[in-house]
């Protein structure tokens, strides 16, 4: 219900993917987010966690090996 | 990691929403501030952007007006640091709306369970929420006449 700022692998400042998300999609190994704006980033990966208490999201990014 | 763009389709239609306001009222010498949730249906045109086919064969992406609301639009338009902010404090005056709503729920919930006094003391919290909301809402539109 809250918006929420989301992380890429790990919750550290310098791994802000975007902020003030409104909306995730996973969608064929994609994770897609929303923000208020209505911009969109997809990041190849998985949702690891979402702590909607304090409004952040983690997505573990894909490495191909 | 990139950055794209849906197209959504716009034009004149109507749509319903949840329509949320509260008014004031007293009951037994206690003077109490409720909101109602209601649908309302109204009819507006969204702005859209999307590819055009030629007669040649050539394509390009077609932009109409901005309705100065981000919901629904696909458009690539850029915003300013102030439109964002608007667009913020908007969405942050609404969803405290939405959580004074929880609020009342939970006080009516106290008050079913036969403590009144924890039920008029979480109203009068409510009340507080939207007395901040309000003028919350009274930024909001001096920034939308400048």
């Amino acid at each position: 219900m809250c918006l929420s700022t989301v992380y890429k692998n790990s919750r550290s400042e310098e791994n802000v993917v975007l902020k003030n998300v409104m909306r995730i999609d996973c969608k064929d190994g994609m994770v897609i987010l929303t923000d208020l704006m209505e911009r969109t980033v997809a990041i190849e990966g998985t949702l690891e966690s979402a702590n909607l208490v304090d409004g952040y999201v983690v997505v573990k990014e894909y490495i191909p090996a | 990691m990139h950055i794209h763009h849906d197209h959504i389709a716009g034009g004149d239609h109507a749509h319903s929403h949840e329509h949320t306001h509260s008014h004031e009222h007293t009951h037994d010498g206690v003077t109490h501030t409720h909101e109602h949730t209601h649908a309302h249906e109204h009819g507006h045109t969204h702005p859209h952007t999307h590819d055009h086919l030629h007669g040649d064969g050539h394509t390009h992406d077609h932009s109409h007006e901005c309705s100065g609301s981000c919901t629904g639009c696909a458009s690539k338009c850029e915003h300013t640091p102030m439109e964002e902010l608007t667009a913020l404090m908007q969405y942050m005056a609404n969803h405290n709306a939405a959580h004074a709503k929880e609020l009342a729920d939970l006080a009516a919930q106290l008050d079913k369970a036969g403590n009144h006094t924890a039920y008029e003391q979480v109203m009068a919290a409510v009340s507080d929420f939207e007395k901040g909301n309000m003028r919350l809402r009274m930024v909001l539109a001096s920034l939308d006449m400048k």
